[in-house]
């Protein structure tokens, strides 16, 4: 795949942009993220651009680079293309995560509802869900939030008209061309399908979120069979 | 260990705040003003990094159960302190940026700022002692966690004080209730922002870009650690026939970011912000300027001035180097007395 140059622009005099996909499309190639996640990854633990870095936010198609002095922003840009390149050569492992769901009823309180916006039955939305194999594009709304990418286009419906007030924690969820879980209860716009008794967020433990940009996501359901 | 005995609504432990969290979607948080902490923390011979307290609003009744030097900083609450039972004050009005020294059993007194909403902050020698977490002892209010209880503190909370520096505390304990000679300057707010354009400033139409530095903004009621909401005229998009100019994916976003929701009334970031966001951006606060948030209140008119990258670069060295200066002059009186 050809991927262009990135658009490179100064948000705040710490903070650089690399926006490679442009701002008005609507999705983004899953290769394209996976190298970009890559890339975050690479910049994030090299000896030279590492330190250099405070922050580094994964969004699609962009990545938000802040630095602790915007002044080595050239030097950083520098690096950053040479381990661009380099993300193109070498296949990153990746993590692979297994989530385990209890779909529909009190668990799911909108399955029903969202399987009649796609108009296919509860049944088949789940299956769909379940078959599909996700990328963690990036984390966002809230800590451990993973935006997935590589819902069924069969699954792609609007967010819900007027957001539920609380969602509990653990929920999994659908809306627009992404699936996620909800790490915390929270209010939320999206159609609540089912749920993992999973931790996704401990900001007490060494690696506080279960899910990281670029892992892949399965989805299983808890017990091992529909009922 | 500071006791509360009467709280009052946003009262939080802040340090400078979580760095190398955002890929997982975690906010910056950290006290709004930024540079008050750290002089205060020079001030006190302090970590650079040690926890203070936020205060909003007031009355605010916190009671030291040790020796302890506190300073305050920000906006002017007629600080005063009490002897344990409340009865007498040891002394009124203390001056923002300098030292006191408080006796075990001591009580201070916070009222309500001239200005309602307007912060004041108070550090104390060794900083408040809450667990880290995720690497700050920041309270995140959003999320529960950080600070004493991942929530603002309440009556009857008791807070752990660290270690005062070695060498700072005897000494200042025979001098009680006077303030110390030297101290740090509280900088003074005149509400006008400097701003760099921002990522999405071309997307806007040229009224917008006109209107943006040239008029003057209200606060709207709706401003907080997360966001300041403002009203003025609304900024809009270009509209051009064969472009399409809406922004469809969310882009990383940090304090100081300047958003235009589709209303045009801009909204600038602050603090608590999320991670990633989904409106244009128009331009951003220059990060020296950052600090003057914290006072800003609903109603507070302000205004924007644009400066270059190159400008924002050399401000923001400019006060580097006075907070070198200050952490040089301070080290050289230590190292007399």
């Amino acid at each position: 795949m050809n991927i262009p140059d990135p658009v490179i622009s100064f948000v705040t005099e710490n903070g650089i942009l690399l926006e490679f996909a442009p701002p008005e499309s609507i999705s983004v190639d899953t290769e394209l993220q996976q190298r970009l996640c890559h890339l975050s990854r690479l910049l994030r633990e090299h000896s030279h651009t590492g330190p250099l870095l405070c922050d580094i936010v994964t969004a699609p198609g962009s990545l938000l680079l802040l630095l602790h002095d915007g002044r080595t922003a050239r030097r950083l840009l520098r690096h950053s293309e040479t381990l661009w390149h380099a993300s193109a050569q070498k296949v990153p492992d990746q993590v692979t995560i297994t989530i385990p769901v209890v779909y529909g009823g009190e668990s799911g309180p909108d399955l029903e509802a969202a399987a009649d916006l796609c108009g296919l039955s509860a049944q088949t939305l789940v299956e769909k869900h379940l078959d599909g194999e996700y990328l963690v594009q990036c984390l966002g709304f809230m800590p451990g939030f993973a935006y997935l990418a590589g819902l069924d286009p069969a699954l792609h419906i609007p967010r819900k008209s007027s957001p539920s007030t609380r969602i509990p924690a653990g929920s999994v969820a659908i809306a627009g061309s992404h699936t996620g879980v909800y790490p915390s209860s929270t209010p939320g716009g999206w159609h609540v399908i089912g749920r993992t008794s999973l931790t996704l967020f401990d900001p007490r433990a060494a690696q506080p979120c279960l899910m990281q940009p670029g892992d892949r996501v399965r989805f299983v359901v808890q017990g091992g069979h529909l009922s | 260990m500071m006791e509360v005995l009467l709280s009052a609504p946003m009262l939080t432990i802040q340090d400078n705040g979580r760095q190398g969290w955002r890929h997982l979607g975690v906010p910056r948080c950290g006290m709004m003003d930024k540079l008050a902490l750290c002089q205060a923390n020079l001030l006190l011979g302090n970590d650079e990094n040690a926890a203070a307290l936020e205060i909003t609003s007031g009355p605010v009744l916190l009671k030291f159960n040790q020796n302890s030097l506190i300073v305050v900083m920000g906006a002017d609450m007629q600080t005063c302190i009490l002897d344990g039972d409340q009865n007498t004050v040891k002394r009124k009005n203390l001056i923002p940026g300098f030292i006191y020294a408080l006796q075990a059993g001591d009580c201070l007194r916070m009222s309500q700022a001239a200005q309602p909403g307007q912060r004041a902050m108070l550090m104390v020698a060794g900083g408040f002692d809450v667990e880290p977490v995720m690497g700050s002892r920041s309270t995140d209010l959003m999320n529960g966690f950080g600070g004493l209880h991942g929530q603002a503190l309440r009556a009857g909370d008791k807070v752990p004080i660290g270690a005062a520096p070695a060498g700072t505390m005897s000494e200042a304990i025979k001098t009680a209730n006077l303030p110390h000679k030297s101290g740090v300057r509280q900088h003074s707010w005149n509400h006008e922002l400097r701003i760099m354009p921002g990522t999405d400033y071309s997307r806007f139409d040229d009224k917008a870009r006109k209107y943006l530095c040239e008029s003057r903004w209200t606060l709207s009621p709706d401003c907080n650690r997360m966001g300041l909401r403002l009203q003025g005229e609304a900024l809009n998009l270009a509209r051009t026939p064969k472009k399409n100019t809406t922004r469809h994916l969310s882009i990383g976003v940090l304090p100081g970011l300047i958003q235009v929701p589709p209303d045009g009334q801009p909204i600038i970031l602050a603090a608590d912000a999320q991670t990633t966001g989904g409106y244009p951006a128009i331009a951003s606060i220059i990060s020296c300027d950052l600090w003057q948030l914290a006072y800003m209140t609903p109603g507070t008119r302000i205004r924007f001035s644009e400066v270059s990258l190159a400008e924002a670069h050399g401000l923001a060295s400019h006060q580097q180097q006075q907070i070198q200066k200050l952490r040089d002059s301070l080290k050289l009186q230590r190292s007399r007395s």
